[in-house]
């Protein structure tokens, strides 16, 4: 009678529990410490406009704003589905209070989501909080912002068995992004499914095989890069992973392998998604390996170890990879130092320059260049995009680093480029390393380049075409 | 008594190490090209500042470096008690010779036998590329060989005494502070694991988790220092950014001539006897551990991830331990024999054996190796003496710490590749300026570089050149004219 007791007890502890919860007031404080600390990320990043990670976040909100397929501005498609969302509720409130709504809401549902599988919750909020997916989230907009938010919500209802609901998110889940749609699909039918058809691991691991051959990874990037500098962010990529967190996901992985039943599952599909949809699966990926590191880390505080400090120091030393990982990630992203600077300058361009002028600049400044100074430019980060973006970034860069004088006038006439927009980060390793270098000597030389702005961090010179020329 | 008699002939070893290091050192002025140069260099720079040299206004006429700071600080220690002629003479010979003394313990842990423990850490002295690699030079290989032979010394024993495990924590955290190296330590601890699973033994708690403590540390520590240089090439920093048309010179292929004349025939021969033995035969956690870093460094070599001159370091002193089983095997065999009494025979045999396989071919490599000569010295001397302060120099790659460090001028390129993005294409450039039949070709490079001095001195072995070809050109102005050349340039590039 007593052993049933106890087995009920353990039983009903695997669960969530209210008076549980109560009692571990350390658990209660340490959540809302990260609370106080993801409103206040928010709260900084929504005091400063200029300060969003992801620039396609101005290009969403122009969408929105202007209802078009394609940007006016620059040849090329709209390539995203967000800002349906978006449009309703711009009308309310400004786009920085819907990120902030946004991500209270996904925090929230996650935290609804997680509360019967960790006992330690505050654990995966950290990992959470220090993983590059959620500062690139809760930073900007992007389709990402809205999958999160739906896939959360649909994970709760399904797991509450509020089918009809969870059927409602799964629209926009499925409208968003095809192949995460696709793979629900296929996880909800493997569930079903797996114990009738012998063969369905077989189909599921015959799907990256094949598709190996057929696709490349992700879609054809235009800078080359190669695939670990697309995965990892400690090697530069924007979407991807730490490395630290891919390794301790992986090393979980392998150890509960067997004990992971749906997860398994769940991660190798986002790796098939990854074949099709790199920035997709990469999202998928990241948020299954902050939840497998989480679990690793809450079995190595419980394990015994002989030495104790030697415990203490390699918890201590997983902490701060993690953390330095995500400094390292903030700080090469969120950039602010001159950002004041460039607002200003566009907007003089707005202001001082005629509607239809062009304006030449690095890629990663294009969609600020669209959105603050409504100008048309040659190209900007969405180079894939863009119509000929190839062809443009190349001859973009053949501006930036010929000293030839004819051949970089040929082309900035072929774009009948107006104005030039140079910035201290341009200067200091981002095209130039020297003021003798490329277009800036060129600048410096040829009388068809005036100066005729100049702030702290920016530049903006005018090209006309001389008739002596 | 007779601690005190182990005492001593292990002194006796290691100071006739000291001693040899130090008589091939002090025979010269000057000290082996390239990189104990950039060490002076950055021991300068700690002096003036307290700081080590991260933004370098010379070096690539400006670039910002990472290297880990722990060599360079022992270098500034030791010379707030000598003057630094003196620590650069003896510190890296005491510390080259550390290893001596840790390759007896290991030796006497694994044989049991004083005898083999003291003949094997009297021929480490002789590991030919160890001994060239480790005299007259500030080379940290001098201090990351006895570390990492530590830790793998500590690591067998860590579950004996408790301060072992101290000492293992320390020299992990010194061998981190010193060099990436240690990513080869968490590479053997990782294959030892493999191993053990392989052989079907246990690990250990304790050593599980000084395994785990390792790996988090190791890659936490060299995670921070090289954050930036992953970040800008990626997994390439694997290779050092080593520029494509060199790589092939770094990563050589492996010669089995080549590995017993650097390492020693004896060594080799018996290290081939004992990893058989000990892989396939006798199972031996102790031993595996060396078996482990020797597979490691085999993999690194075949697949080109470590200099040939590094890993034979390496593989060299796996051989020697290995060889201290070898020779425990014999000393057992032969008294079971007849010839048990002649034991002290073997001994002889085995010392003739080493000073025509390995102590006469470590002399004869230390003879042949030229320092610095004193007409480069003089040139730069007179560099520093009679050009203006911020100008440029080009130079040869290995002369790029030589114009930094005593020319005291900007540098276009050093061997020092990390962080530098245009590598490929400078390399190119330097040939081309060193080359070129055209002066406008060149006058269009230096005049991109901000060069402002030619220095031939190597150039005319690396390019096969006399001299320049333009050197009649206006563009050229020849201001030092002896064994080596400087030309100033006058021109400047527009289209």
């Amino acid at each position: 009678m007593k052993q049933k007791i106890q087995k009920n007890k353990k039983k009903h502890k695997k669960y969530f529990n209210i008076s549980d919860y109560k009692s571990n007031y350390r658990d209660i404080g340490l959540i809302a410490c990260i609370l106080v600390l993801l409103i206040y990320l928010t709260i900084v990043i929504s005091l400063q406009g200029s300060v969003i990670t992801d620039d396609k976040t101005y290009d969403i909100i122009r969408k929105a704003e202007t209802g078009l397929e394609s940007d006016p501005l620059i040849e090329k498609e709209w390539n995203f589905k967000s800002d349906i969302f978006l449009k309703p509720l711009i009308n309310f409130i400004n786009y920085e209070k819907v990120i902030i709504v946004l991500l209270v809401l996904t925090t929230i549902i996650t935290l609804l989501l997680l509360r019967p599988m960790f006992k330690d919750k505050s654990l995966f909020f950290f990992v959470l909080l220090m993983s590059p997916i959620y500062l690139r989230v809760s930073a900007s907009f992007n389709d990402y912002i809205f999958l999160a938010l739906f896939l959360s919500a649909f994970s709760y209802l399904i797991i509450k068995k509020n089918y009809i609901p969870a059927f409602i998110i799964y629209i926009p889940i499925i409208y968003l992004n095809y192949y995460i749609g696709m793979s629900i699909i296929f996880i909800i039918s493997y569930l079903y499914f797996s114990k009738k058809i012998k063969f369905y691991h077989l189909i599921l691991f015959l799907i990256p095989l094949i598709s190996f051959f057929r696709f490349e990874w992700g879609n054809k990037f235009i800078i080359k890069m190669n695939i670990l500098e697309r995965i990892f962010t400690d090697f530069g990529s924007y979407y991807g992973i730490p490395l630290i967190l891919a390794t301790l996901g992986c090393i979980s992985l392998v150890i509960f392998w067997k004990k992971l039943q749906t997860t398994k599952y769940i991660f190798i599909i986002s790796v098939i998604i990854c074949f099709f949809d790199l920035i997709a699966g990469l999202f998928l990926i990241s948020t299954i390996l902050v939840f497998l590191t989480a679990t690793l880390i809450e079995i190595l505080i419980k394990e015994k170890w002989e030495n104790h400090s030697l415990k203490q120091i390699s918890i201590l030393l997983i902490f701060c990879s993690l953390l330095f990982s995500s400094v390292g990630f903030i700080s090469e992203n969120l950039q602010l130092e001159g950002q004041e600077e460039l607002k200003e300058s566009i907007i003089w361009l707005k202001e001082n320059t005629h509607p239809g002028s062009i304006i030449l600049s690095h890629y990663k400044y294009g969609n600020k260049l669209k959105f603050f100074g409504e100008k048309n430019i040659i190209i900007d980060e969405d180079l894939n995009a863009i119509k000929d973006g190839k062809k443009k970034y190349e001859d973009t860069n053949t501006i930036f680093h010929s000293r030839n004088r004819q051949a970089t006038t040929e082309l900035l006439e072929k774009y009948n480029t107006n104005y030039i927009l140079i910035t201290k980060e341009m200067k200091k390793g981002l095209i130039w390393n020297k003021e003798s270098e490329g277009l800036l000597f060129v600048m410096a030389t040829d009388p068809a380049f005036t100066r005729i702005f100049e702030n702290n961090n920016t530049e903006i010179w005018q090209f006309e075409i001389l008739e002596n020329n | 008594m007779k601690i005190k008699s182990k005492y001593f002939i292990i002194g006796a070893i290691f100071l006739i190490s000291v001693l040899i290091r130090v008589y091939f050192s002090a025979d010269t002025e000057h000290f082996q090209p390239d990189g104990t140069y950039y060490t002076i260099h950055q021991l300068e720079n700690i002096k003036e500042t307290g700081m080590p040299l991260y933004n370098d206004d010379l070096s690539f006429s400006g670039r910002t470096t990472i290297s880990p700071p722990g060599y360079y600080y022992l270098l500034y220690i030791a010379t707030f008690a000598l003057p630094d002629d003196l620590v650069f003479l003896l510190l890296p010979a005491i510390l080259a010779s550390l290893s001596i003394i840790i390759i007896y313990f290991i030796a006497k842990k694994l044989t049991n036998n004083n005898t083999v423990a003291y003949f094997s850490s009297f021929i480490s002295i002789f590991i030919p590329i160890y001994l060239l690699r480790t005299t007259n030079t500030l080379s940290t290989y001098t201090i990351i060989m006895p570390l990492m032979l530590i830790c793998l010394y500590f690591f067998s024993k860590i579950e004996e005494k408790n301060n072992t495990l101290l000492w293992y924590t320390v020299a992990l955290c010194a061998l981190n502070l010193i060099s990436p190296h240690s990513f080869i330590l968490i590479g053997c601890l990782i294959t030892y694991v493999i191993m053990i699973k392989i052989e079907g033994l246990k690990l250990t708690k304790t050593k599980k988790e000084v395994i785990i403590f390792s790996l988090f540390f190791t890659f936490w520590a060299q995670f921070l220092i090289y954050k930036k240089a992953l970040l800008i090439h990626g997994p390439q920093v694997i290779w050092q950014n080593i520029p494509l048309e060199l790589i092939l010179n770094y990563f050589t292929e492996i010669n089995l001539l080549t590995i017993i004349y650097y390492v020693g025939i004896i060594p080799f021969f018996c290290a081939i006897y004992i990893l058989y033995r000990y892989s396939l035969q006798v199972k031996n956690k102790e031993v595996d551990i060396f078996i482990a870093l020797t597979i490691l460094i085999s993999l690194f070599l075949v697949f080109r991830l470590i200099k040939l001159e590094v890993g034979l370091m390496y593989l060299g002193f796996c051989f020697i331990i290995f060889f201290s089983l070898f020779y425990k095997k014999i000393l057992l065999y032969i008294h079971k024999t007849k010839f048990g009494k002649y034991s002290s025979f073997i001994l002889v045999i085995f010392i003739i054996f080493f000073i025509f396989t390995s102590i006469i071919p470590s002399i004869s490599l230390l003879i042949q190796n030229k320092p610095i000569q004193d007409e480069t010295i003089e040139a730069l001397e007179w560099i520093k003496i009679n050009t203006p302060e911020k100008s440029s120099v080009l130079g040869t790659i290995t002369e790029g710490n030589l114009i930094t460090t005593i020319a005291k001028r900007k540098n276009m390129i050093d061997s020092n590749f990390l962080l530098i993005e245009d590598i490929n294409d400078r390399v190119k450039d330097v040939k081309t300026i060193f080359t070129s039949p055209l002066s406008a070709k060149a006058i269009e490079l230096t005049d991109f570089y901000d060069i402002d001095y030619i220095f031939i001195d190597s150039a005319r072995k690396e390019y096969s050149i006399t001299d320049l070809k333009y050197s009649d050109s206006e563009c050229v102005r020849l201001i030092y004219d002896k064994e080596i050349k400087i030309y100033e340039v006058l021109c400047f590039w527009e289209d």
